[in-house]
């Protein structure tokens, strides 16, 4: 074989095993990065199974103390179970209207604490106040984590070359941020008229 | 051919630095990673103690097939105003320091408000602790709160009441995890430990040994040698020699906090 046509075929050769590297590597990109967001999204899920646990034991807390105990017990049902039907059907925007149904049941039953001095003289009062601000300040990270991976990806699927990727291997061409409501997602500022609870 | 290859080299550069965040303004920590107190606002004696403890703590767990290298770190920040202390992200801090190893670390930190460049005029305002992932399970909010309730909150001293809290964060370490019997600590005999520290003490040793090679004629080379590798170590050029880094662990931004 003549050398030029050596020299034209390594070329082709080289050109084609980097294309392929490439391609490898943009697409094992793309995968990472939707991965991720699956990843920070089960964390969200498992910080808002924790604030249910948390809201029934605050409404369980509570019985025998209001008269309408059982409306707050509907309301966190009710969140529940919009959450649970929102997440079968993969719809995101029916989990963030859930989590905002939560934030409003949890806020309701604090400002009912607040309001009521036999609910603060329970033995079980300071470890309510502190698990609601633990699990609200682990919540409103989780959802900063998933809005971060959200970000990367729609960055890297909007940017030369990642948009090619994105179109070749059939990825979607955005992901939805997790935006709950004005003012739901604000750690809540518990005091209760307690000198250790803040 | 010869003009491919810098366009595909920035195509390479370039395709590596997708999703690349902002520069973070959070502090490396410190050479002693156990105690990070930016704020100066510890006394010698309550720094040594929190390095040691942690040190042996972290070594011992790490010994054990059973249990991931534990971590318990402290850090101290200088605010002007409590407004201030917002923007510190104790996740953030956690996870750029990646304390403890498989999520097993506590980060406590503690908020003083003044003037920073003046240590004198800073008062405590507000203490959080935040765990990693896999500690939620030992450490869970209102354990966190009670253990800070019945120690900073409750000592007079700030001294007594740091080292207070981080037996008592030791305690749960070896007792509930370790499965020691008991973890026993004496305030008392800390606090005549406070007050016959001598700061020098845990280098008596050192600069001794450091005078004899440097003054004597009797030092050997090996022993200059010795001398150099450590100035080198300590003073920059390998200066990951000594430091201790964190064990990898994540946290999830589950805390505590307090204020004064």
């Amino acid at each position: 074989m003549k050398k030029p046509v050596i020299i034209v075929l390594a070329s082709i050769g080289v050109l084609i095993l980097t294309l392929g590297i490439i391609l490898i590597s943009g697409y094992n990109k793309l995968v990472s990065y939707d991965e991720k967001i699956g990843y920070e999204y089960s964390i969200i899920d498992s910080r808002l199974e924790m604030r249910y646990n948390t809201l029934t034991q605050l409404a369980n807390a509570i019985n025998g103390f209001q008269a309408h105990e059982q409306a707050y017990f509907e309301a966190i049902t009710n969140a529940r179970a919009a959450y649970a039907a929102a997440k079968a059907n993969n719809d995101l925007e029916g989990m963030i209207a859930a989590d905002n149904l939560s934030s409003i049941a949890m806020a309701d039953l604090l400002a009912l604490f607040e309001d009521n001095e036999p609910l603060q003289a329970m033995e079980a009062y300071e470890d309510f106040n502190d698990a609601v601000w633990g699990i609200e300040s682990a919540l409103s990270e989780a959802r900063r984590q998933y809005n971060y991976s959200v970000m990367d990806y729609n960055k890297l699927v909007r940017q030369f070359p990642g948009v090619l990727y994105k179109s070749m291997f059939n990825f979607p061409a955005s992901q939805e941020y997790w935006k709950p409501a004005e003012g739901t997602t604000q750690i809540p500022d518990i005091t209760f008229g307690g000198n250790t609870g803040e | 051919m010869k003009r491919l290859g810098p366009i595909l080299a920035v195509f390479l550069l370039t395709a590596g630095l997708w999703g690349c965040r902002p520069a973070s303004n959070i502090p490396d920590p410190t050479r002693e990673f156990y105690c990070n107190d930016f704020a100066d606002a510890f006394p010698a004696a309550v720094r040594a103690t929190i390095v040691a403890e942690g040190k042996r703590l972290y070594e011992e767990t790490s010994e054990d097939e059973t249990i991931s290298g534990i971590q318990i770190v402290f850090a101290t920040f200088a605010v002007e105003t409590a407004e201030d202390i917002a923007s510190y992200n104790l996740s953030d801090i956690y996870n750029q320091w990646e304390i403890g190893t498989d999520d097993m670390g506590i980060l406590v930190v503690y908020f003083y408000l003044g003037d920073p460049d003046k240590p004198e005029t800073l008062e405590l305002e507000e203490v959080r602790i935040e765990v990693g992932f896999a500690m939620e399970t030992y450490l869970p909010p209102w354990d966190m709160g009670d253990i800070l309730d019945e120690t900073i909150m409750a000592d007079e001293s700030e001294a007594i009441g740091t080292a207070h809290l981080l037996y008592e964060l030791l305690t749960v370490m070896y007792v509930d995890i370790f499965g020691y019997e008991a973890f026993n600590y004496d305030l008392d005999v800390y606090q005549e430990y406070l007050d016959n520290y001598d700061p020098y003490s845990d280098y008596e040793g050192l600069w001794g040994w450091i005078l004899y090679v440097v003054m004597s004629p009797y030092s050997g080379w090996w022993e200059k040698g010795l001398l150099v590798l450590l100035g080198l170590s300590v003073f920059g050029i390998g200066g990951g020699l000594v430091k201790t880094v964190g064990g990898g662990g994540r946290s999830g931004g589950l805390g505590i906090r307090r204020r004064r």
